[in-house]
């Protein structure tokens, strides 16, 4: 299910982002509501994905933004649902995906935004799109802050009845508006919620099992003029009592390929594996002394993979044997 | 095309502002469309029919509101809207709408 696409100008970045992800159908599309800057990018998706579902509120507007995705959904005969509050999104079994607001259409695009609460077991998603509603239960585990974080988008009342873990802003680096608020930030800290917010920490990922859930961010090169979702650093949290301390853990690069020797200098340092069992692959050559590589071979036996680099010919148990 | 009475108290050189911003995005044309996206802080985020979108400032343009669509050619700005919402309006006719 995608919710929302950004505007027009990050069409590209969500069709790149999904299609990375291995998406080919998307089961259900949700337009909280028609401003470009959370529809703009809905022709890109349809024009790169199978699209099962297109949900909206049914307020309409005369952009030709609008217009063209009307089109768009007309063109494919895209299935089209109106929803308002009490419908319920068919989804995937054990995941309750309800509509709780709008009641109502009151005129303001804002707050007639699509609120949706999503319910995995025991952990509660609550996406706002641009409302500062908070319709009956509204407490949330995590939270999609409202309006970009803008000034009169959520005050300190809102945190109390929301009470989220974390609170996500999807907001752009330095955009014309002041969004979002220090006021905001502020709120959310004192609510004490863990902050992630789109323009510093680029790509936020949410996963939950039901019974926890667990926040990744990917920091995007500042100096890449091109979409990219190429971590810089990696900013990882799960649940702990009302964290309020975060920390910005270095991105771990991708694997290099060392000698063994050097495994075996850490783990005689800090006891850390003696070589990499799942690869790249090992022979006698690569190890310094007979010692570091029958430590190797004891290892990843142990471990479950067998003589996995082939140095135990004679299948005695002892490798290397013409090594020092 | 009907001059909106809101629009009269637009100044002109306020008009040429708008008319400005709008030729270089137009080039060669002769008028342009543009529709009042939203109001996000001070600013109102403005779409044209083609071309970028680009911010006015809600201070200088108090009479616009959220949906307007401003016809723009050399002579004069004329509402666009009620055209645009027919023209919308028809088009989602032709939805597949499905109850959930």
């Amino acid at each position: 299910m995608l919710v929302d696409a950004g505007p027009g100008e990050s069409g590209g970045k969500v069709v790149s982002y999904l299609r990375s992800q291995g998406v080919s159908t998307v089961d259900v599309i949700v337009a909280t509501h028609p401003h470009e800057d959370h529809i703009g990018g809905m022709v890109d998706v349809l024009n790169n994905f199978n699209v099962g579902l297109y949900v909206d509120n049914g307020v309409t507007h005369t952009t030709s933004t609008y217009e063209n995705l009307v089109n768009k959904l007309v063109d494919d005969q895209t299935p089209y649902a109106e929803v308002k509050a009490g419908k319920t999104i068919p989804f995937a079994t054990g995941i309750l995906i309800s509509v709780i607001s709008p009641t109502s259409i009151s005129g303001d695009m804002n707050e007639d935004s699509i609120i949706l609460k999503i319910t995995d077991g025991t952990q509660t998603i609550l996406l706002t799109g641009d409302s500062s509603l908070t319709p009956g239960d509204v407490q949330a585990q995590i939270l999609k802050v409202p309006h970009h974080g803008s000034k009169h988008s959520s005050d300190s009342s809102y945190y109390r009845q929301v009470n989220p873990e974390v609170a996500v802003i999807c907001v752009g680096r330095g955009n014309d508006f002041g969004h979002p608020s220090a006021q905001v930030i502020d709120n959310i800290e004192k609510a004490g919620a863990s902050l992630f917010r789109t323009d510093n920490d680029g790509t936020v990922v949410i996963s939950t099992d039901g019974n926890s859930w667990q926040v990744e961010s990917s920091g995007m090169s500042s100096s890449s003029s091109k979409p990219s979702f190429q971590p810089i650093y990696q900013r990882t949290i799960s649940p702990t009592p009302k964290p309020t301390q975060k920390s910005y853990t270095p991105f771990v690069a991708p694997v290099i390929v060392q000698p063994a020797s050097a495994f075996v200098q850490n783990s005689q340092s800090s006891g850390s594996a003696p070589c990499n069992c799942a690869g790249p692959d090992l022979d006698c050559k690569d190890f310094s002394t007979r010692r570091e590589a029958q430590a190797c071979f004891d290892y990843c036996k142990s471990n479950g993979y067998g003589d996995c680099f082939r140095m135990d010919g004679d299948k005695d148990g002892k490798v290397c044997e013409s090594k020092k | 095309m009907e001059i909106a009475s809101e629009w009269m108290e637009i100044k002109t050189e306020r008009f040429v502002k708008v008319k400005s911003k709008l030729k270089i995005l137009a080039s060669q044309k002769d008028y342009m469309k543009v529709t009042v996206d939203r109001k996000e802080g001070d600013f109102f985020v403005m779409v044209p029919a083609t071309g970028e979108k680009f911010n006015l400032p809600v201070s200088q343009y108090p009479n616009l509101k959220e949906g307007d669509v401003l016809d723009i050619s050399e002579s004069e700005i004329s509402s666009a809207t009620e055209e645009a919402k027919a023209r919308i309006n028809n088009a989602r006719k032709g939805l597949n709408k499905i109850d959930l």
